[in-house]
């Protein structure tokens, strides 16, 4: 981390005081006295924001919409409404915080089909919402049916501001806001929860984000920028009409911020500029009309040829190419692992958790989980003492991945209880479990696969960072000291791992091994009670394995924590565990010692496969 | 001992920044039975994608019948005599019996309309309760019955090389069963299969030679009747547990 | 008694043409699980180009018909070839947006070419087949039914009786397992966006006969409508399609019969529809027709 940059609020200071004095300095003296050049750079800013709005939905948080624009009407309309004086005249600030409200409110309501909707089925629900509220918002008597709202210009002191360059101010202002609350979010554990959420909802609850929760955070946020864009347009156009906020207004603002770049911010910016410039340098070879039909055209072609090249854009193309420079450049980026690193050292950066007299920390009782026809976990008990070793083993297919599942609540069991440190968590989501003290690994690594290593492990950290939303978005109150602290943890842990090189690489790009280790990493870095591993040593090389043992008994002693772990490897396991439960076809065989399971003979029918007697005798 | 039906030399995969499979060597003889054991991860699964022609090898050739088909399409493969019966009984659901084995016979019929319809009628033979059923809808049949139309569905194209991919794998362990019985029973008939397997018991039984594989590398490849015990168990980390138990499985208890 | 008639008359006559849509969403579904968001624009501009070869080249109108659908495959076909294929490891939901480009691309040629003058194709069947308790049902409306029960017996039935068509089927479930038996997974997808593009075209040619004139972009409405059809139907069920556009045809009737006259609001209907998609989604996400879960 560079400690010398310059703070964040002196560039967003210099940012408004241009964004304010260029159009206004410019609008009476040059270029800007044109209405029309000044209402141009009124439109390419609005669209610039609701790009953004659109980019915090769907490039962050992974939620297409294809209906944002609906968004933007409706700050238009309820805003205009508001502020015209045939109706509200209320002042136009005001407008700007109803449009803002009115955009939340929507989108919020917009996301709670998005709670079990994913993908396809979401857009589905967007593109239906884009048609139903157009024809609301016509059908309306009080939004004037196809003539509109008519919406007057805001005053500044008692001068009304009827030049496009003073708009021009106000518009980018709002830019320069929107782009700084954008920084905040994506340099916090808000944007950090998006990303978690879009790369996988099950890896980002593990890690203790609730995705519900942060999905209506991401619609209402977005809903409000979305808003405020609505009655900044209405302003300029002077009249809110349905038809500029329509399903193919919403497709035309897709195309800007997918070929500018998913989740880059500096893309979305840079393509509404191209956007907004096309139609001008078109018009030398077309009529005005027909320019613009071109400019649509040149965008959808450009959608399509982004898709198909690199679905994040030209920003996601870019970031793709120098990541592949980098990685060709540095053999290490490809290696195998043939010896782990140290792994971070837990800090003790949350209480611990009182153990009951027993010294029980995780009892399973009488679990069931059915699938369909097929019975994954069939009453299994098992319990794990505090501060232990525990290996869950078993052929392919016993359910142990599911009891996972059960104990770090992605799961819901069919029967029974879970039990942590005395307390009955059965009920609980798994982002509460991860806060109580619950880290886990998954099969297939469980990491936000486009984030970097700093940023996955700034991620494993969300349960810790006890700071607000809105501190997040402000950059202020506790979240620049919390912030600072977890980023030293997660630098720390950088340099245990000797990962410096890797630290700001999308974790996709790095081997398998090396995502293991990360992935481990981010289990250990917040101190948790109980860590799950499920099947670490997979893929790793026998000398990789002999340390991994060596690791996972310093995790014990030297960290006072308990490992459940489930691993295939038998002598590793013998070697570490101090317990050992056994599974075949989703019940627990036995549990014990290790060298006592391992005489009996159930567990040896169920490691060689059921029926290696007759396989004996055939 | 005839020339190799199925031979992969030096093959190196992967996806993305990883490399899986680093120099894969592996012959599979005309009426054998190769076996392809190790651990999850150990890179068998990608192994078997490779041959399919679902993953493209990096680096390495692979040859049915002395042709090149390294660079052939999944399809061209299947062309060529190759068939597969997918991990976890996957039958296309949605369709009947007599449909799912129709689809199994898709290349063979382009080429030879008659021997497709010899095949079914052999298949149909050798799995009576299939033709009783053949226009029951293959998503309502028990997994054991789904997992004979896997294997017949294989058949019925008269295929040099049947890839099987870990039968055992996600099956109850009755429907494994019935699984390896349908596998057993084509033992000396003279097909070729190539097995990729993680369980011992059910690999061992069917297999002629075994290939272990190790973090993506072959450690070990010879018959099953040289196999050394100890040598097995360790590669599998199944270890000192087992190690006895593995010397009866290989008959030398 | 005359209420009922009419609503059963205009719902499934407006369902009808939602069932067609419905039918091309699904086909295209089938093959590469994707929602063809251009289906209707590319229905459009195959619409256009019967207009054009029947009004200013004087084709024969079936002929000109069968050139436009020709059109409209060959959009489908080209946009698989050259997009789809090389997305086989992208997102889903990337291709589908993918597709939104194609519908802003062929929105925009017919703009350039047509603007939005309002132009009109003859109908398919002219003149009143017959009257239901006096009101009358256009020989058209009969046609378009008759068109959409065949093409979708045509498709549920038909595919199956040849291999192909059986791959056509078994893709929707797993395209690599298509691949594993030898069937040509590009030509399965390919057909499926072709089919889907040539039904698009159909619907709108057909839709077109019943309000009269098209302009570019008219047909929005329809296909959300169609596209809750289809998910209505169960997303990737040829017959379930069929099902859902009429039932959302007949809600939208019933609510412009029964509801709409004693709302001081506009687009009752569409609300409607737009609230029983989201309780299917919500409560039946595999559709109303399909059985189980996958």
């Amino acid at each position: 981390m560079n400690h010398r940059q310059v703070p964040r609020s002196l560039v967003f200071g210099i940012a408004l005081v241009l964004a304010v004095g260029l159009p206004v300095a410019l609008g009476h003296t040059a270029a800007l006295r044109d209405e029309g050049h000044a209402g141009d750079l009124c439109r390419a800013g609005i669209l610039a924001i609701a790009g953004l709005s659109l980019n915090l939905l769907a490039g962050y948080a992974g939620q297409i919409s294809l209906g944002q624009m609906s968004l933007v009407g409706l700050g238009a309309f309820v805003g205009g409404t508001v502020i015209t004086p045939l109706k509200g005249d209320l002042p136009f600030g005001v407008g700007l915080v109803v449009a803002a409200a009115t955009g939340a409110l929507v989108a919020l309501v917009l996301g709670i089909p998005a709670l079990r909707l994913r993908g396809l089925y979401l857009a589905v629900v967007t593109i239906a919402f884009a048609f139903v509220t157009d024809e609301f918002i016509l059908g309306l008597h009080v939004f004037g049916g196809s003539a509109g709202v008519p919406v007057p210009r805001p005053y500044f002191g008692h001068t009304a501001l009827l030049h496009n360059a003073d708009l021009a101010a106000i518009v980018l202002a709002t830019l320069v806001v929107v782009l700084a609350l954008d920084v905040n979010v994506t340099r916090s554990k808000v944007g950090r929860a998006f990303q978690a959420v879009r790369a996988d909802e099950d890896v980002a609850a593990a890690f203790g984000v609730d995705p519900a929760r942060w999905k209506l955070i991401a619609f209402s946020l977005s809903g409000a920028v979305a808003g405020v864009a609505g009655l900044l347009s209405a302003t300029v156009t002077s009249t809110a009409e349905h038809q500029d906020y329509d399903y193919t207004a919403s497709l035309n603002l897709v195309v800007i911020v997918v070929v500018g770049g998913l989740g880059s911010r500096i893309g979305v910016v840079t393509s509404t500029a191209f956007f907004a410039i096309l139609p001008h340098a078109l018009g030398r070879f077309f009529s005005a009309d027909d320019a613009l039909q071109w400019s649509f055209m040149i965008g959808a072609l450009l959608l399509v040829v982004t898709m198909a090249l690199n679905p994040r854009g030209l920003a996601g193309a870019g970031r793709d190419s120098y990541d592949e420079w980098r990685a060709r450049r540095d053999p290490a980026f490809t290696s195998i692992i043939q010896t782990l690193p140290d792994l971070p050292a837990v800090r003790e950066v949350r209480p611990r958790v009182p153990v009951g007299r027993d010294g029980t920390l995780l009892r399973v009782r009488d679990v069931s989980v059915r699938f369909g026809g097929l019975q994954a976990v069939d009453a299994a008990s098992f319990a794990v003492r505090h501060n232990t070793i525990c290996a869950l083993v078993g052929p392919n297919g016993a359910g142990k991945s599911t009891l996972f599942s059960v104990v770090s609540g992605l799961r819901r069991p069919d029967a029974g209880t879970v039990i942590f440190a005395g307390r009955d968590i059965t009920g609980l989501p798994p982002a509460r479990r991860a806060a109580l003290g619950i880290g886990r690994t998954f099969q297939l690594i469980g990491l936000a696969k486009d984030l970097s290593v700093r940023e996955n492990l700034l991620l494993a950290q969300h349960t810790l960072l006890n700071y607000s939303t809105l501190e997040a978005m402000l950059h202020a109150g506790r979240a620049p000291a919390i912030e600072r602290r977890a980023r030293e943890r997660a630098a720390d842990a950088i340099a245990t791992l000797r990962f410096e090189r890797y630290a700001d690489t999308p974790v996709k790009r790095l081997s398998h091994g090396q995502q293991r280790i990360v992935e481990i990493a981010c289990a250990l870095v917040t101190g948790p009670e109980l860590v799950m591993l499920d099947e670490p040593a997979a893929g790793m090389s026998p000398a990789a394995r002999e340390v991994l043992a060596e690791r996972l008994r310093s995790i014990r002693d030297e960290l006072g924590r308990t490992v459940l772990v489930i691993e295939h490897d038998i002598p590793l396991v013998l070697d570490i565990a101090d317990t050992m439960v056994v599974m075949d076809a989703g019940r627990v065989l036995t549990g014990g010692a290790p060298d006592e399971v391992v005489a009996y003979p159930e567990v040896v029918e169920a490691y060689l496969g059921r029926g290696y007697e007759q396989a004996l005798a055939g | 001992m005839s020339a190799p039906l199925l031979e992969v030399s030096g093959v190196t995969a992967g996806f993305g920044p990883t490399t899986v499979l680093h120099g894969v060597e592996l012959t599979v003889a005309e009426g054998t039975i190769a076996g392809v054991f190790g651990l999850n991860g150990a890179g068998k699964s990608v192994l078997m994608k490779v041959v399919a022609g679902l993953v493209p090898a990096r680096s390495g050739v692979l040859r049915l019948d002395g042709r090149d088909i390294t660079r052939s399409s999944a399809e061209a493969r299947v062309r060529a005599g190759m068939a597969h019966v997918p991990q976890g009984r996957q039958v296309f659901r949605e369709l009947t019996v007599a449909e799912n084995l129709r689809l199994g016979g898709y290349a063979l019929r382009r080429r030879d309309r008659e021997a497709a319809s010899s095949a079914l009628a052999e298949v149909y033979e050798r799995f009576p309760l299939l033709a009783q059923r053949r226009s029951q809808i293959a998503g309502t049949m028990s997994g054991g019955q789904q997992a004979a139309l896997s294997v017949a569905r294989a058949l019925v194209g008269r295929p040099r090389l049947i890839c099987v991919d870990e039968p055992s794998a996600g099956l109850a362990p009755s429907v494994a069963q019935e699984l390896l019985a349908s596998l057993s029973a084509l033992r000396g008939s003279g097909v070729t299969m190539l097995l990729v397997e993680q369980n011992l018991a059910f690999g061992l039984r069917l297999a002629d030679t075994a290939t272990l594989l190790q973090t993506g590398a072959v450690m070990h490849s010879g018959p099953v009747a040289d196999l050394d015990p100890d040598l097995l168990a360790s590669l599998l980390g199944v270890g000192r547990l087992v190690s006895g138990q593995v010397a009866k499985a290989l008959g030398r208890g | 008694m005359r209420d009922l008639i009419d609503v059963l008359v205009f719902g499934i006559v407006a369902g009808t043409i939602y069932a067609l849509i419905a039918l091309s969403v699904v086909m295209t579904y089938r093959g590469s699980r994707v929602i063809n968001l251009a289906l209707v624009e590319v229905g459009t501009g195959g619409l256009f180009v019967s207009w054009w070869l029947w009004e200013k080249a004087h084709v024969p109108y079936v002929i000109a018909c069968g050139l436009g659908v020709a059109a409209g495959v060959t959009v489908g076909v080209l946009f698989e070839r050259l997009v789809v294929a090389r997305m086989a490891d992208a997102e889903r939901l990337a291709v589908s947006v993918a597709t939104v480009g194609v519908s802003l691309a062929v929105f925009g040629i017919e703009n350039i070419a047509s603007g939005q003058s309002p132009r009109s194709l003859r109908p398919p069947v002219h003149g009143i087949a017959f009257r239901i308790d006096g009101a009358p049902v256009l020989g058209t409306q009969v046609f378009s039914l008759a068109v959409a029960v065949t093409l979708a017996l045509l498709l549920t039935n038909a595919l199956r009786r040849s291999d192909f068509g059986l791959a056509v089927l078994a893709a929707a479930q797993d395209p690599d397992a298509v691949r594993l038996v030898g069937a040509p997974l590009w030509r399965v997808s390919a057909f499926t966006w072709g089919a889907g593009c040539g039904l698009a075209v159909i619907a709108m040619i057909l839709s077109e006969s019943t309000v009269a004139t098209f302009v570019p972009g008219f047909g929005g409405r329809i296909f959300v409508l169609g596209l809750i059809g289809a998910v209505v139907g169960g997303l990737g069920d040829l017959r379930g399609a069929v099902v859902g556009g009429l039932a959302v045809g007949l809600a939208e009737a019933a609510v412009n019969q029964w509801v709409s006259p004693h709302v001081d609001v506009g687009g009752v209907s569409t609300v409607t529809v737009g609230g029983v998609l989201l309780a299917v989604l919500l409560l039946r996400p595999q559709g109303l027709l399909t059985r189980a879960a996958r």
